[in-house]
């Protein structure tokens, strides 16, 4: 899958053709966002697609995509913005461009770079519509604000680009739909979060058909703030993404967690990486994955301690349940402590659904089906409990409930 | 005994004793009260050596000579002992182990011949009955999984075992039950005699009705602003701290009963 | 606390800058092979050891498949150690002490050799095991076996134990079925290098039903200077067999970086069990990071049979740099694989340590307890891949990894692989990492107890499940060696 690969060579070919019609077509726009389309390209150009030879991608093939041409979906870079999450600092990225470009471009310059990120790149090279989400100090949305990203068709890619930016001591809920669909959608998000602020996100990832989600979502946490992230991952033929924190500000806090499901022949990767780079900030992790069938789980935790960030509380931890005969998952919680005075723990387990448990439950005349159903509710509820709105939470309800369907005959 | 004098100290740069002057003579059991961040722990961190605490004045005369500048291991080799408000949990090191190696170390400063496993055992079981103490917490790590009682039994066992001459009781009291409390306070009971003196540092009443004070002092903002008997705790509990914050707001001259836990 | 008491620093600064005690040079004739690779030095290794066609062949193979990595580049760099390129070239390859073999008894052993292994403490006399426990010595000196105790005696039971060499021509069969079969010849970078130029090393056979009657044991020296070591062990346990091997390493102290590249295989059949121990000492470095020897070692065993099992237990405390995985392939339904590891990194060491459990029988159980501690500057990674196999049914696996830093330029990471693709399996993967507090070091210092005293005590703790799974011998080296590390800690 390298780029000496002449297979791949001719993909990325074709995105450098569509990147041209692309940016092409918009040659209104201003000089520096046509410059960053094309520094993207040739980044993208240059890396190719990741092959599994690559540490981060050691689990993850990505063939699938790497092997077809997709094309662009319609405008392909749209977010759509529900009405009734209308606070006035949520917007198009495209409306934000058009009025106010400078802080949209000084906005991008604060995100992190992400050279070494093929997909990222790829998105940037498209860069033209989105969200941006901007709270201004002690501004607090009270109902979740709704995005969701259009279902994706078959053959076809979608890059939309979402930016949110917490002044100090504001307060938000959003809520992420990416819609699935049979082709592949590759989002880009960035999170700043100023002092004191407090930004919850959810990210649900649910589709019944067989398309490819790719997300690289960062975040920076500036004194005090507070971030929680709730990913919840089911169906599609392969799910990637990438959170990366880094905690900023002395005293912030993030709470990362995530419920990914598996059928089929279906691969849910989830990497994350926290970097604690000054003292007295607290990061905790929890991921839950159930692999049923042939599908197949992965998890990376990173944790990065700084020398300067003593006083670091970070915990991890991802059970897994193996439901399928075929079903597989590969953990690798890590970290890397170069401070001495911390307390860090993590831990990993994989497992199955308890034989005792299940047989107690049905030896008071609960059936096998009923009791399996109750065990993988106790042992999901711990992300669903947690979440902030009910929407997210039942869609992921009812997944459950396939998978339990699917997984019906097996151990 | 112990002879404080003029004792400044701080914690990470910011000054917490400002000007402690204490005496206690031999045999006598003074109880030092205060409400939280008054410098209570602090006094016995200072006492004791703690290496995070800094002496910036005064004097800690103990039998005469001063303890300023001595490592804490032989402070603890000298007499001195302090049973910590929160015991240390150490993962890994055996108690059995740790307290023999703590004995021996005290035992030889003195002079005398260490205790091999056996007689070590047997004084152990001795003084573990005093606390009621049950004998699978010797097998256990120091207090690992202890609870919050398991944890001041230990203390005051680790106190009869090392025999010490100025015993430093740092809220032995809290959290604790009342039944844990009465059998804690028969094993520092246990202790008193007329050549060992005990300062119990305190922020309820409860423990001295069973450990019953010569001198009671009154620590508010590093220094001790008032002194008395036994009823004076009494008279704190009924009246709360605020009492004395009150008191000394409206009348400057507290100082006078300063002067007096310097002669007490 | 904002600011660490200056009596915990100074004190970490004396625990990093305890010396070697192993670092003195013997002075003695050695036969020697210029420096460099090449079929020449490879052709001229296997004459000197008179061996068989197959072994040559066996070298010439790797030889070429090391030349083709050494053009591809393929020198691992994921390890989280960093270190000058090695020039392969610059290397002396074979170097053996003069007054050579053919030692009918120990008598003959050269006095001057003799006194080294005294000097560390290995008696290779076998009348002054004074200590009532008996252990068989090899002890390979550079590269070549010099000395075996009680032989004779082992061989009343139809135990092998000797050098490699000895073996490849008293026992041709066993060596030819078993040698690379565990670590193929291919396997990785430094096991193709050892493959190809390995001098000699320890050779082990215990025979069916055979329970070893006293430990084995090879005591590894690097004396030459600018040579490497490349040493190979083969022990095979055959049916219902028991054999407890250990093995020590020191090495004098130079300003040159020396590169040992061993390979170990351990075999495992039917109901047979190994336990390998290591305690390396190899010498670490100075202060500064000069010297010291780069330790990039392939140790596997494979627990071929049903309800076999193999033991890993190591003490870490030497070289500049470690990279070590000793793993355990569970190939028997119902075998078992343990790695039970205490490294200690001080002053600029890096070490990149772990284990592999690759689980494919039924119901086949591994255990990885590894105790990290960072001192000075030294730098730690454990690495440790658990991987249970489509057909392992029943596999279980508990890992759990702690790290203990002392002092605030240390570093402890911990990147632990879970592959798991059968469903029916349960893995844990625990890790903690934690420093040795003030707190507890004051605690200890009120009851009396010295500071250095204080931390040697809470040492031990975090190592003792370790620790204890060491034959009672070498238990009380490695605990003396974390010691020395801590020696004169307070002044």
């Amino acid at each position: 899958m390298s780029r000496e690969n002449p297979v791949y060579r001719s993909r990325i070919e074709h995105y450098r053709e569509l990147q041209q019609r692309f940016s092409g077509a918009r040659s209104g726009d201003p000089a520096w966002l046509r410059g960053l389309r094309d520094e993207s390209i040739a980044h993208f150009a240059e890396r190719g697609f990741p092959s599994t030879r690559l540490e981060e991608w050691r689990y993850t093939n990505v063939a699938a995509i790497a092997g077809s041409d997709f094309e662009l979906d319609g405008d392909a870079t749209e977010i759509e913005i529900e009405e009734a999450s209308g606070s006035p600092g949520v917007r198009s990225l495209k409306d934000a461009l058009a009025s106010d470009a400078d802080s949209v471009r000084a906005r991008l310059a604060r995100a992190p770079e992400a050279k070494d990120r093929s997909f990222a790149q790829l998105n940037s090279a498209f860069l033209s519509d989105g969200a941006v989400v901007s709270l201004a100090a002690k501004e607090v949305a009270e109902a979740p604000i709704q995005l969701r990203v259009p279902p994706t068709r078959a053959g076809a890619i979608r890059l939309p680009r979402l930016l949110v930016e917490l002044a100090p001591e504001s307060r938000a809920t959003l809520v992420l739909v990416c819609g699935g669909g049979a082709g592949l959608t590759n989002l880009v998000a960035d999170f700043e979060v100023g002092a004191n602020a407090s930004l919850e996100i959810v990210l649900l990832q649910a589709s019944d058909e067989p398309g490819f989600q790719v997300t690289n979502l960062s975040a920076r946490l500036g004194r005090d703030a507070r971030f929680r992230s709730h990913t919840l991952s089911a169906g599609g033929t392969l799910v990637r993404n990438d959170l990366d924190v880094v905690l900023a500000g002395e005293g912030s806090e993030c709470h990362l967690r995530g419920l990914f499901l598996g059928r089929e022949q279906g691969l849910v990767d989830n990497h994350s990486s926290v970097d604690h780079a000054v003292p007295h900030c607290s990061s905790h992790e929890l991921y839950k994955g159930i692999l049923a069938d042939r599908a197949k789980g992965v998890f990376r935790g990173r944790v990065l301690v700084r020398p300067d960030a003593q006083k670091t509380d970070a915990t991890q931890s991802n059970p897994n349940l193996l439901l399928g005969a075929g079903a597989e998952i590969d953990t690798k919680p890590q970290l890397e402590i170069y401070a001495d005075d911390v307390k860090c723990s993590h831990g990993a387990t994989v497992g199955q659904l308890e034989p005792d448990a299940l047989f107690y439950l049905q030896s008071r005349g609960i059936g096998r089906d009923e009791a399996r159903r109750m065990l993988l509710r106790a042992f999901a509820s711990e992300i669903l409990e947690a979440l902030p709105e009910d929407s997210a939470r039942d869609a992921m309800d009812s997944r459950l409930d396939a998978l339990l369907a699917s997984a019906g005959d097996e151990s | 005994m112990l002879e404080i004098k003029n004792l400044h100290a701080s914690t990470a740069g910011t000054p917490i004793l400002k000007g402690i002057d204490l005496s206690v003579a031999p045999g006598e059991i003074h109880a030092v009260m205060g409400p939280n961040g008054s410098g209570k722990s602090t006094l016995a961190n200072a006492l004791s050596g703690r290496p995070t605490t800094e002496v910036t004045a005064g004097e800690i005369l103990f039998e005469g000579r001063d303890l300023t500048g001595m490592e804490p291991e032989t402070r603890a080799c000298e007499g001195i002992f302090l049973a910590f408000q929160y015991p240390v949990e150490i993962p890994g090191v055996g108690n059995n182990y740790f307290l023999k190696a703590s004995v021996n170390a005290v035992r030889e400063h003195r002079g005398e011949t260490a205790l091999d496993a056996m007689d070590f055992l047997s004084l152990v079981r001795e003084k573990m009955k005093l606390v009621h103490m049950p004998d699978e917490l010797m097998n256990r790590p120091i207090n690992a999984g202890f609870s919050g009682g398991e944890k001041k039994r230990n203390e005051v066992l680790q106190m009869l075992l090392l025999e010490p001459k100025l015993c430093i009781l740092d809220e032995t009291d809290s959290g604790l039950d009342i039944d844990a409390l009465r059998e804690v306070a028969e094993g520092v009971n246990a202790l008193r005699s007329p050549d060992r003196s005990m300062l119990i540092i305190t922020h309820y009443q409860r423990l001295l009705d069973y450990i019953v004070p010569d001198k009671v002092h009154v620590l508010s903002d590093g220094r001790i602003v008032r002194s008395g008997d036994k009823d004076l705790a009494l008279e704190l509990e009924e009246k709360g701290y605020g009492w004395i914050e009150s008191e000394l707001a409206s009348n400057p001259a507290a100082s006078d009963a300063r002067a007096e836990g310097v002669r007490g | 606390m904002s600011e660490a008491p200056e009596s915990e620093q100074s004190q970490l600064e004396r625990l990093a800058s305890s010396e070697y005690k192993y670092g003195f040079v013997t002075d003695i004739d050695t036969d020697q092979a210029p420096p460099g690779l090449n079929e020449d030095v490879v052709r001229l290794i296997s004459a000197k050891k008179k061996e068989p066609k197959w072994l040559l062949d066996f070298r010439l193979k790797a030889l070429a498949r090391f030349q083709e990595m050494l053009e591809e580049e393929t020198e691992p760099t994921w390890a989280k150690v960093s270190y000058p390129k090695i020039d392969y070239q610059d290397i002396i390859y074979y170097s053996a002490p003069k007054q050579q073999p053919a030692l009918e008894s120990l008598d003959e052993v050269d006095p001057e050799l003799r006194r080294t292994y005294d000097k560390l403490g290995i008696s290779i006399e076998e009348q002054k095991r004074i200590s009532g426990v008996k252990v068989a010595v090899d002890a390979v000196f550079d590269s070549v076996s010099v000395a075996t105790t009680f032989k004779a005696e082992l061989e009343k039971q139809g135990i092998i134990f000797g050098s490699f060499t000895d073996a490849v021509h008293e026992h041709p069969e066993l060596v030819k079925e078993y040698l690379g079969s565990v670590v193929p010849y291919s396997d990785n970078f430094f096991a193709t290098l050892n493959s190809a130029v390995f001098t000699d090393g320890s050779f082990a056979y215990v025979p069916k039903g055979v329970r070893c009657p006293m430990e084995l044991s090879t005591y590894f020296r690097i004396n030459a200077a600018g040579t490497g070591q490349f040493e190979r062990t083969l022990v095979i346990a055959d049916e219902g067999s028991y054999v407890s091997y250990l093995e020590g390493c020191t090495a004098p102290q130079r300003d040159e970086n020396q590169l040992h590249a061993a390979v170990v295989e351990l075999v495992a059949l039917d109901d047979a069990e190994i336990k390998y121990s290591t305690v390396q000492n190899w010498y670490p470095g100075d202060e500064n990071g000069v010297g010291g020897i780069y330790n990039f070692v392939t140790k596997r065993g494979a627990c071929r049979g049903a309800r076999s099992k193999i033991s890993w237990t190591q003490v870490e405390t030497g070289s500049a740099i470690t990279w070590k995985y000793p793993s355990c392939l569970l190939q028997g339904d119902d075998s078992v694989g343990e790695f039970y590891s205490v490294a200690m990194t001080n002053r600029r060491q890096q070490a990149d340590t772990g284990t592999k459990m690759i689980h494919l029988g039924k119901n086949t159980r591994s255990t990885i307890i590894s105790k990290g501690i960072s001192a000075g500057k030294g730098e730690q990674s454990y690495r440790g891949l658990v991987k249970i196999g489509p057909r392992a049914e029943g596999a279980r696996n508990y890992s759990q990894c702690d790290s203990l830093l002392l002092g605030d330029e240390c570093g402890a990471h911990t990147f632990p692989y879970l592959e798991v693709k059968n469903p029916s399996a349960t893995v844990e993967h625990e890790a903690t990492t934690s420093k040795i507090g003030e707190d507890q070091l004051f605690y200890c210092r009120q009851r009396g107890i010295s500071e250095e005293d204080a931390i040697s005590m809470i040492v031990n703790g975090f190592c003792k499940e370790v620790l204890s799974e060491l034959p009672m011998e070498f238990a009380v080296e490695a605990q003396a060696l974390l010691g020395v590390s801590l020696e004169g800690s307070v002044g």
